[in-house]
């Protein structure tokens, strides 16, 4: 179990945001955390990238236990297990891209040579080879959201958050950007939790959390080689 | 359906009916398990329709072939056919909408089980589409591509429909139908 959280609770003033969320998430999974605007999932997501302490429960990643740790140990643990990527993609304007994705291995006291060629493979690996050298601003969206990505796989973490990744995204690049964050996954074992309001975003995890009113309404697995569907049939009938 | 796909094919080159079979599966990049019969007794029904004309072309050791070819009427049908805008057929008594719209005045089941299970059964249906969506050529498998986005689409519109469907619950199961007044029963009574 890499995420498990324990009657999770958080309130903003005497509004009760998550009511109770007890969710358990294996080593490589792939899940997406589903609902309406105000149902919770964004405040689940930060408190499990602990970004913020929930108000009661508890919160374990791997085997630690994220109320027991202080503020540095916290940063610590985000800075080196896990890696964000956000609707926004939150890049430095003013570097360019291999020196956005070789940041936060710089800012862990590795040599910037280091950094740079770390952060050239895995550009390389989100298909921006040959643009390293662009700022954001001279990047599409969907380029900007894979610097994005590459400087959160860039710490190699074991756990990938990410809220609303394709948000900004027109569906042919939102699609995109889901097989490759899916094909980069599969190769690496990482653990991955995305938050969407997106079915099409949803249908390609392996397993679809949907919360309402702060709790979990419903837990689907999504079968990988399932029996040819209805909908796939009527398609190959013809005319 | 397949009437219009014939004519579209004559439009391009003429052809003789196993020809244009083989065509009409290579373009659409389907399965298509039409007959050769179906085919040759829909090029009947053009002919005389008046939309094709053929000439016989002699073959070796086989009785002569049909090669047909499209003609000015036929391309005037054509035509309209594509230019004539298609409207889906959204079917107001599909087997789900019963379901629910019964569900919500009385029934063993609560209505947010039938919206879960529904919700539940479009997920598997769209993974498994953009499964096979994501393993699609998209050069040399493009019609079946493009097919299976509309799918896509489809799939997502129902799923957010039960969404909204799901956050006003409260209010649908709020709907009061109305009884049948009553009808005078047996014959009307003479005076």
């Amino acid at each position: 179990m890499i995420i498990r959280t324990e009657n999770l609770v958080k309130q903003f003033g005497k509004t009760a945001v998550l009511r109770g969320i007890n969710l358990h998430v294996q080593a490589g999974e792939f899940v997406a955390v589903t609902g309406q605007s105000g149902s919770g999932k964004s405040t689940l997501l930060h408190l499990i990238g602990g970004l913020d302490r929930p108000t009661g429960g508890k919160v374990w990643l791997e085997d630690h236990d994220l109320g027991t740790l202080t503020d540095d140990q916290l940063a610590a643990v985000r800075r080196q297990k896990i890696g964000y990527i956000f609707q926004i993609y939150n890049l430095i304007p003013v570097v360019n891209a291999r020196e956005n994705v070789a940041m936060p291995l710089i800012l862990d006291g590795v040599s910037r040579k280091e950094a740079l060629t770390r952060a050239d493979r895995v550009l390389d690996m989100v298909g921006l080879n040959g643009l390293e050298r662009m700022f954001p601003a001279e990047l599409s969206g969907g380029q900007q959201q894979r610097v994005a990505i590459a400087r959160a796989l860039v710490i190699e973490p074991s756990i990938i958050l990410a809220d609303e990744p394709t948000g900004a995204l027109d569906t042919r690049t939102g699609d995109d950007i889901m097989t490759l964050l899916r094909h980069t996954l599969r190769h690496t074992q990482r653990t991955v939790v995305v938050v969407t309001h997106d079915p099409r975003i949803a249908a390609r995890t392996d397993r679809i959390i949907t919360l309402r009113d702060g709790m979990i309404e419903d837990v689907m697995s999504l079968a990988h080689h399932a029996a040819p569907s209805a909908a796939v049939l009527t398609i190959q009938g013809g005319l | 359906m397949i009437k219009f796909a014939i004519l579209a094919l004559l439009y391009q080159h003429e052809a003789h009916g196993y020809e244009i079979s083989r065509q009409l599966s290579l373009t659409l990049k389907n399965d298509w398990d039409i007959k050769a019969g179906h085919i040759a007794v829909t090029l009947g029904r053009l002919e005389q329709a008046g939309l094709v004309d053929f000439r016989l072309e002699e073959a070796d050791a086989a009785p002569d072939r049909k090669v047909y070819r499209l003609n000015e009427q036929g391309v005037q049908a054509l035509r309209d056919w594509y230019l004539q805008a298609e409207i889906r057929d959204y079917r107001m008594g599909d087997s789900f909408y019963l379901k629910l719209i019964f569900s919500l005045t009385g029934a063993p089941v609560m209505p947010e089980e039938v919206l879960l299970n529904q919700r539940r059964r479009l997920y598997q249906e769209l993974h498994q589409v953009m499964e096979m969506q994501a393993q699609t050529n998209p050069q040399s498998e493009l019609p079946l591509l493009l097919l299976l986005e509309t799918v896509v689409l489809h799939i997502e519109a129902d799923i957010r429909w039960l969404e909204t469907c799901s956050q006003r619950i409260a209010d649908l199961k709020q709907y009061q139908p109305g009884t049948p007044s009553p009808q005078p029963r047996g014959r009307p009574r003479q005076n």
